[in-house]
Parts: structure tokens; sequence; C-alpha cells
């Protein structure tokens, strides 16, 4: 458990792979966007992963 | 004949092949026919306003022209699945700004003996959905209006969770749709439908 720090939701998340969606339209969030998306994302817990529902 | 709908159901009388525009009444087919449907218009109960995929690896979907002054109620209905499958999801009302997302949620674990938890939260910038892995329900009332706005919500997490839950947003901004995100990560499947109640 414990929380994320910025280097691990980095190689998590790197730029470029996290989309912005509006209704169908999806696009990568820019760098600054990004950047903003991660520091929203520190300290934030480690959740346990779940199975997809079949 | 006017129509009967929603007392009853309409008996309507088709012409065949070889009927004359008098008999049955052509004008009078027309008639009937505009009275059923703008009957079915004011008193249908759930209207379908739109459907929305979530894509995978989206941090946010945000949906547009959801609401509008056509209905005064509207109710979400779907499934939403993160990456991060415990995670919780949030929404916020279009154009709805500061802090006015009060809320609680009511959870407990499904076959376990203890009661449910409380979590409530305050003047928060989004409302706590809840989890929506194994399906979900929230009646918003109101959004497009200029009054405060309410909400309830039931979801399904999966083996771990149920929650139940409400809340009011404190805002007189008129919305038209909503932004879902995940606490943490990103979604990883998911597919909404939003419906309008008949104000009749």
């Amino acid at each position: 458990m414990g929380t994320y720090t910025r280097d691990e939701l980095v190689a998590l998340y790197p730029d470029g792979t996290v989309n912005v969606q509006v209704d169908d339209e999806v696009r990568p969030m820019t760098t600054d966007e990004w950047s903003a998306w991660i520091d929203g994302q520190v300290g934030l817990e480690k959740p346990t992963d779940e199975e997809a529902p079949s | 004949m006017a129509t009967n709908w929603p007392t009853s159901r309409d008996t309507f009388t088709n012409p065949s092949s070889s009927s004359t525009l008098d008999s049955p009444s052509h004008a009078a087919q027309h008639a009937n026919i505009n009275d059923a449907v703008e009957a079915m218009q004011l008193y249908a109960g759930l209207v379908l306003v739109k459907s929305q995929t979530i894509s995978t690896g989206a941090a946010s979907v945000t949906v547009t022209g959801a609401f509008s002054s056509t209905f005064l109620d509207y109710m979400i209905v779907g499934q939403i699945g993160c990456a991060v499958g415990s995670t919780t999801v949030y929404l916020t009302l279009t154009g709805v700004t500061g802090t006015p997302y009060d809320g609680v949620i009511y959870y407990n674990t499904f076959g376990a003996a203890t009661a449910e938890i409380l979590a409530p939260y305050n003047n928060a910038t989004q409302a706590d959905i809840g989890h929506w892995r194994y399906g979900g329900s929230m009646i918003i009332s109101q959004p497009n209006t200029t009054g405060y706005k309410g909400f309830s919500l039931s979801n399904t997490q999966d083996v771990t969770y149920m929650r139940r839950g409400g809340g009011r947003i404190q805002s007189t901004t008129a919305s038209t749709g909503f932004t879902i995100f995940p606490a943490a990560g990103t979604f990883s499947f998911g597919s909404i439908r939003i419906y309008g109640f008949n104000k009749g």
C-alpha cells in the first residue's frame, strides 16, 4: 500500500498516455495538463486492484 | 379520436391497400397519430437523452448537452470501470465552480457483519459518486435550473463494496453537462446513458 510518489506516477503514466475525453472525442493531455494531473495524483493512497467484470 | 394515453393504450385502425381516403378517414388517421405522439412526448416516463462510451486511458470524460430545460430531473445509469479498481469516481457539473458539493456515502462489505460505514464530505470541489464497476445509477435533480441541485445514487464496485448516498450541490448555475473522473488513475472501460424524467 502506501502513497504514490511523483516518480512512480510518471513511470506508471508517461506523458502522452493519459487522455481527456469530451463526448466521443478523445485526445492525449498536453504536457502541461499531464504534469498538473500527475501533481494531483501525488500522495494518493495506492488502492488495490480488482478484476474487471466478465 | 382523442388519444387515451396515458390512461389507456389507443387502438388504431390500419388502412388496407384497398382503403379509400375517406374510409378510414385519412385526416382522422393523421389527427389520431398526432394526438398520440403529442401524448407520448408529454407523458413518456424516461427519455433517453444521450449515451456515452468511456474510453480506456481517459483521465476524465466530459458529457456535453446532457441537461436542458426540456427535463427537470435526470438519471444516469451504466457501468464505469477504473484502471485502479477500488478507486471511487467523482462528478462535477459543467460550469459549476468553487466548493458547492456536500454529500454522504454509506458503504459496507458484501458478506461482512460490520455495519455500514458513513463517509460524509462537505464543501468539496466534486461529488463522490462511488464505484460503478458493476453498475450504478444516479438521479440528479434540476441540474439545468438556477436552483440548488440534489442527487442520490447507489452502485456496486465488485466483491468489496456496495455504496449508496446522496447530497446537494449549492450552486445557482444552470448546468448543461458533467465531467466524471477517477480519484486515482484513469478509466478502463464504461458506458453510461443519461435519461430525462418527463415533466408531464
